[in-house]
């Protein structure tokens, strides 16, 4: 070969990896972890080194599913002192501010997988309010001299976190402990800039939260982490939620007249961790990257997780999955069926907690996933070899009932002559079973699309606003109470006729 | 240390503990307490103790702008029965007058019974008429550790009451850093530079915190091998062990990206 040739051909390879490049960058999915108090920068490194060897090496997502990570993170408030009690003043004056704005953000907290209804003007005013001035005014701390200067380090990482996430769109945010506070506060003005097209930019997935908020209802909090939850009772009970009344610090909100109330955080996502060697509990690499066996709270998180993996590891990555997928979903620019489902409670007709983004028309097919605990164990994590799992098929009908019943103790689908299936006698089938229906939101409470559960013997007709509607949601409603204590139904898949 | 305290009215003593925890894992606990710390091997009192520095002598002077002037002297050590390798003298007190800009000498070995002239020198700046002189400097002499000639572990109360600490040879990283690092690190040299710089380049943004100071730390932090940069906490921790120097280091650091991209792989 000439060396014209060969450098032709370098310069076609060269051009080719320039014109790969952006791809190759656009194929990664951005995490960016928020620390907690009390780390150096070693210490947030390594973090960040733990999650993107779990992301990078575990066997729960294989071949296509995998996703490649790009890995950073933003450095949070650290070290101060025990002797002006820094962090914790820090700490009491951003749940102070959480109690103040908590009304807007839930204008602004949207299910990780649900089209978005964020209330930009809401957004706003916790980021001025909350964030331009990190001094909310009504805490004994304020009147005792603390102020902005004090919070200053606060308000730095929650607006550069901001301004990276702009720079990095989309992106995960992976916050740990107190770092949950300030990606809040960063949503909160991304949220303000962009109204529903944050859906497109960010989720949260939100580790050890002392938070009572979950923007994207992807949390991973265990019980008994002694930092965050009282309930976890160690170091003598004493954690994020009840410090105000032992050091009493007082303030005034709409949950706390002028007095040293404890705070309210996030419930715990899961339970089972025992005693490590993490003493509190709470590290993000010792104890939420831990290889312990943890399981799922009843109810608590709508995501589909990876069978037989209950390490905190495995939970995380499938929650960072969940976040990944869901960003994909919403830029994709097409919004398919993205939601998994959710635990039900057998005994207390629950609905699927998020919406799905599908339209239901007549011909559809959907199949649930519907999950069971036969014996009646305590064990309420439906991801436990104890939960048989069976399949229902529901298809709509232009003038049929989309009820979908299964006999537990069968396990039969029944069918009708016209192809659909619904129900014709609830009572007899609800003696021992459980049904699945859709309801839609519908000023602002979820109805039925069908009058009552006691319905006619001839299919009954869907109700004419259910078709073509958007967002339905799936209820489950129980029988046979007394074989199955827990049920999940998540919705394998949704085919469009 | 596990502590379970049930008692409401006990919650404080559980803040402590926590927060202790916390504060002990981000650069509380102090530089050690006198039962931890090197006793020096000599210091001029007792005069029998050995080995020790005998006497002091200017090799240079230069006047300063202030009307001071600052003086090189070299030392004289005197050892006893035992020979001595890889040691330092340090001066550990000296009069308020005399400014100490580098107060250490590294000795290195003695024979038994020997004397030793080594050829590094100490610098003090002090008034024409006052000079250092033999009788008005305090000394210690120190071992090495893993045999690093390091400077004996410096008085607690000076140590932090600044910034900088106790820099006895003014090589930029405080005496019980050195000595931490020489004693966690010093086994493997490449561990041992790594983690000098490391201290090195934090002590520099603590008293000189710039674009340049922080990326420099930063960047030494982001490319180290992960299997060394889980042992740099103790490091940071002993660093970052009061009020201001806590305060100092969050500040340079928020709200920074922290990214390994740009690492050499």
């Amino acid at each position: 070969m000439t060396t014209n040739a060969r450098l032709f051909f370098r310069g076609i390879a060269l051009t080719m990896a320039l014109v790969l490049l952006p791809a190759i960058a656009a194929a990664q999915t951005n995490v960016i972890y928020v620390n907690g108090i009390w780390n150096t920068l070693s210490q947030h490194f390594e973090a960040q080194d733990e999650l993107r060897r779990q992301l990078n090496e575990s066997p729960n997502h294989t071949g296509a599913a995998k996703k490649s990570f790009l890995i950073t993170g933003i450095y949070n408030n650290a070290c101060v002192p025990l002797s002006s009690l820094q962090d914790l003043k820090e700490v009491y004056v951003l749940k102070t501010s959480e109690e103040l704005y908590a009304a807007d953000f839930r204008k602004i907290a949207v299910p990780y997988n649900t089209q978005p209804s964020v209330d930009a003007a809401a957004a706003a005013r916790i980021r001025d309010k909350y964030l331009f001035d990190m001094t909310p005014g009504v805490t004994s701390l304020e009147a005792d001299g603390f102020g902005t200067l004090d919070m200053v380090d606060t308000q730095t990482a929650a607006l550069q976190l901001a301004d990276r996430l702009r720079s990095r769109q989309p992106a995960i945010v992976v916050a740990h402990s107190q770092g949950n506070l300030v990606a809040n506060l960063a949503y909160a003005v991304l949220a303000a800039q962009y109204g529903n097209d944050v859906h497109k930019k960010v989720r949260l997935v939100n580790v050890a939260n002392p938070s009572e908020f979950s923007a994207h209802g992807l949390n991973l909090s265990h019980d008994h982490d002694g930092v965050i939850f009282a309930d976890a009772n160690l170091n003598g009970g004493f954690n994020l939620q009840n410090f105000p009344s032992t050091l009493n610090w007082t303030r005034t909100t709409p949950r706390c007249s002028n007095a040293a109330c404890d705070f309210s955080g996030a419930r715990p996502t899961f339970f089972g961790a025992g005693v490590g060697a993490d003493l509190f509990r709470h590290g993000f690499v010792e104890t939420y990257l831990s290889s312990e066996t943890i399981y799922l709270k009843f109810g608590a998180i709508d995501i589909g997780f990876t069978p037989n993996a209950f390490r905190f590891r495995d939970r995380l990555e499938d929650l960072i999955y969940a976040a990944a997928g869901s960003l994909d979903t919403f830029n994709s620019g097409i919004v398919t069926f993205v939601a998994r489902g959710a635990v039900m409670a057998v005994n207390d007709p629950s609905f699927l907690r998020n919406a799905l983004p599908i339209t239901v028309g007549v011909g559809d097919s959907i199949i649930f996933i519907v999950k069971f605990n036969s014996k009646s164990s305590n064990i309420s994590d439906p991801e436990h070899p104890i939960y048989r799992a069976e399949s229902i098929s529901m298809k709509i009908g232009a003038n049929a009932a989309i009820l979908v019943s299964k006999d537990l103790a069968h396990i039969s689908t029944r069918y009708f002559s016209d192809g659909y299936s619904y129900i014709a006698d609830t009572s007899r089938l609800c003696a021992n079973g459980i049904i699945i229906r859709p309801v839609m939101e519908l000023f602002g409470a979820s109805r039925s699309l069908f009058p009552s559960l006691e319905l006619p013997l001839s299919p009954p007709k869907l109700s004419a606003f259910a078709i073509g509607q958007r967002n339905i949601r799936f209820q489950v409603i129980s029988c046979g109470l007394d074989r199955v204590s827990q049920v999940l139904a998540q919705v394998e898949s949704f085919v469009k006729e | 240390m596990r502590t379970w305290i049930l008692s409401g009215g006990l919650r404080l003593g559980a803040l402590a503990l926590l927060l202790g925890a916390f504060i002990a894992g981000c650069g509380g606990g102090g530089t050690g307490t006198a039962s931890n710390r090197e006793q020096p091997l000599a210091a001029t009192s007792p005069a029998a103790v050995f080995p020790r520095v005998i006497s002091i002598n200017r090799v240079s002077q230069t006047n300063l702008s202030d009307g001071r002037v600052e003086s090189i002297y070299r030392v004289n050590i005197v050892n006893g029965p035992e020979a001595k390798s890889g040691l330092m003298a340090t001066i550990v007190e000296a009069p308020g007058s005399l400014e100490v800009v580098d107060g250490s000498v590294l000795v290195g070995n003695v024979t038994a019974n020997g004397t030793s002239a080594p050829t590094d020198t100490i610098t003090i700046r002090h008034a024409r008429s006052a000079p250092a002189t033999s009788a008005n400097l305090v000394w210690a002499v120190s071992e090495p550790i893993n045999g690093i000639p390091v400077p004996p572990e410096p008085n607690s109360l000076t140590n932090q009451s600044t910034v900088k600490g106790v820099d006895s040879n003014a090589n930029g990283v405080r005496d019980d850093i050195e000595r931490l690092v020489a004693q966690a690190f010093g086994a493997v040299p490449t561990d041992y530079d790594a983690a000098f710089d490391v201290a090195k380049t934090l002590q520099d943004v603590l008293l000189n915190r710039n674009d340049l100071t922080t990326s420099a730390h930063l960047n030494l932090i982001a490319c180290m091998p992960s299997v060394l940069r889980k042992r740099m906490p103790a490091v940071e921790h002993l660093t970052l062990n009061t009020e201001q120097r806590r305060g100092l280091y969050v500040r340079a650091f928020v709200g920074l990206e922290l990214t390994e991209e740009g690492c050499a792989k």
